[in-house]
């Protein structure tokens, strides 16, 4: 942990987080305008004192749907990545611990899996739940992305139950799922965090295009995908609906990647 | 040599069941009907969707329907598409050759780039122009591939009109001399193209660097160095061709996210690839042309892999070697 707060390029991306987070989360204290409030008399003002980053074609506040459109991508992100983790560090330590038929099963199944472009695995499931609200949407990306979490947590264990505190721990008469629980997943715990930062860079990235193709967060709940979706629609007017919320994903995810990339180097060292 | 292959052919058998029985799955347990639309739709009367059932077998235990169905696809029989009545493997195949064409070129345009960037990144690692790269990669890496898209097409093709905005050629397109399509298609594929190499190139070039490294690094290198072989002869004989090895890896297996990409490209710019198809089945709901598209997708990622390992085998004695031992 001392290392890592002293690592500048966790240290950057953390604090990109930490400013992103935080204006989403107290958004009705920095902006007054309610983010669907349509007002056809101000529609597409460019940035100004009173907008400070314009208007939409319907007469919306940019910034205010930057704000709350943030919190949407957020959460995506978060609990997308909080799924795959789950079941990631479940089927992967149970495969890695136990080995044999089981590893066997759960590995075969990650091959599977693994054969399908993700972008067309999530557009099938997108389709099939006809009107996708927020909660399936995360869901979604979390069922379609949690293999990499396992294998990586596979091959941790796999290296860790070698080492001779485990052996020391299970000869002592520790059960297995102790040992696993206690002493293996915590020490696993590293490499799967930079991997749950990095994805969650993706989440965000996914969530915002399937938005930006009109198949994600359904408007008038805005997401900063969806706003350039609108911004595509009127292309050559407009140019802050196109510039604002691509700035806010891109800066999202490249502070994402930089907390995962500072954690892989802070590890090691 | 032999022996690798045919082992690699029984791994690809079992996927290829692997991969049905998920398709399969995702399309029959989930809510709804894969009969989609119809079902709750008031104007088909009982009788219809009765025989619509029949048709598709769906009155048969889930088991059956399965080995069907297999039957069908392992001829690429995916039925017809609910849209507009043409065989699914049809519509498919018309739009593959568009989307392969592009990433074919994207892959060679990155490789291409990210070769030289990730040699001199690991060369000189930690001077000024090595963090310059590594600054280019992570934006490259955070940008998001449909804003970039969004913005070329507002800057090059609205605003200063260089560039056509979408479509694969002009209207007048059938009127053109040889030279003259060919320029016209070149300029419509321009935008695509670029957007799609920048997304991957982040990527690919910082893991050449991280092999490169990794190469140059070794004891092997430092034994060609003692013996004063020419920097040059290092650089290429000994170190590029063992730092290649996994480059050619991962060139496979970019498969699955460049069909990905091409989703959102091909949408973007109306081409008629296989990603638009993709999302026009995925837009109308039709189940069948999703269930073909995922199936293919899945099997070319399949065939991107094969081709990494066989490269990596012609291009690495030891795990021939190995292959053949076993």
């Amino acid at each position: 942990m001392k290392h890592l707060f002293r690592n500048p390029i966790f240290l950057s991306g953390f604090f990109i987080i930490f400013f992103i987070a935080f204006v989403c989360v107290f958004a009705p204290f920095i902006t007054s305008y309610n983010p669907n409030a349509i007002n056809l008399k101000e529609a597409l003002l460019s940035p100004s004192s009173r907008h400070l980053l314009g208007t939409d074609t319907l007469g919306r506040d940019l910034l205010a749907r930057l704000l709350y459109g943030g919190r949407v991508s957020l959460a995506v992100g978060f609990v997308a990545v909080g799924i795959s983790v789950l079941i990631g560090v479940a089927l992967g330590s149970i495969a890695g611990f136990y080995g044999g038929v089981i590893d066997e099963i759960i590995s075969r199944f990650i091959d599977i899996m693994l054969c399908f472009p993700s972008f067309f695995l999530i557009l099938s499931l997108v389709a099939l739940a006809r009107h996708p609200s927020l909660y399936i949407i995360m869901a979604i990306i979390g069922f379609t992305s949690w293999m990499s979490p396992a294998r990586l947590i596979r091959a941790e264990i796999l290296s860790l139950r070698q080492r001779n505190f485990v052996i020391a721990a299970l000869s002592c008469g520790l059960s297995q799922r102790r040992v696993i629980m206690r002493h293996i997943i915590p020490n696993a715990w590293g490499p799967v965090m930079v991997n749950a930062t990095l994805s969650m860079a993706v989440a965000v990235l996914i969530e915002s295009s399937l938005s930006f193709l009109g198949l994600g967060v359904q408007p008038p709940q805005a997401s900063w995908g969806n706003i350039l979706l609108e911004a595509k629609e009127c292309l050559g007017v407009g140019w802050w609906m196109s510039v604002f919320p691509g700035l806010a994903i891109f800066f999202t995810v490249l502070g994402l990647n930089l907390i995962g990339e500072g954690i892989r180097e802070s590890l090691h060292k | 040599m032999l022996r690798f292959i045919i082992r690699r052919l029984f791994n690809i058998v079992f996927l290829l069941v692997g991969i049905s029985l998920v398709s399969f799955l995702v399309i029959h347990l989930s809510p709804g009907s894969p009969l989609g639309g119809v079902v709750f739709n008031p104007k088909v009367s009982l009788e219809v969707k009765a025989k619509l059932t029949k048709i598709y077998g769906l009155d048969k235990p889930l088991i059956q329907q399965y080995l069907d169905w297999l039957r069908r696809i392992v001829r690429f029989d995916f039925g017809v598409s609910l849209l507009d009545g043409r065989r699914v493997i049809d519509k498919i195949k018309e739009r593959i050759p568009l989307t392969l064409f592009i990433n074919l070129i994207s892959l060679f345009i990155i490789f291409l780039i990210a070769l030289p960037l990730g040699i001199i990144g690991a060369l000189k690692k930690g001077s000024g122009l090595d963090r310059a790269i590594t600054v280019f990669v992570f934006v490259g890496f955070s940008f998001p591939s449909f804003w970039l898209a969004l913005l070329l097409m507002q800057t090059l093709a609205v605003h200063w009109q260089i560039v056509p905005v979408s479509g694969l050629v002009s209207v007048d397109f059938p009127y053109y001399s040889w030279a003259g399509k060919v320029w016209d298609l070149a300029r419509h594929l321009v935008l695509p193209i670029f957007v799609s190499t920048f997304g991957a190139l982040a990527g690919i070039s910082r893991y050449v660097r991280e092999e490169m490294h990794t190469a140059l690094s070794s004891k092997f290198i430092i034994l060609a160095r003692a013996k004063g072989l020419p920097q040059r002869l290092i650089l290429l004989r000994h170190a590029l061709r063992n730092a290649l090895l996994p480059v050619i890896t991962i060139l496979g297996l970019s498969v699955p996210g460049l069909l990905g990409g091409s989703v959102i490209f091909e949408t973007i710019f109306s081409l008629p690839g296989m990603g638009r198809l993709f999302y026009e089945g995925v837009m109308a709901r039709d189940y069948p042309l999703i269930m073909g598209l995922l199936v293919i997708g899945a099997v070319l990622t399949l065939l991107g892999n094969l081709l990494a390992d066989i490269g990596y085998a012609l291009a690495d004695p030891r795990i021939r070697y190995e292959a053949e031992e076993k």
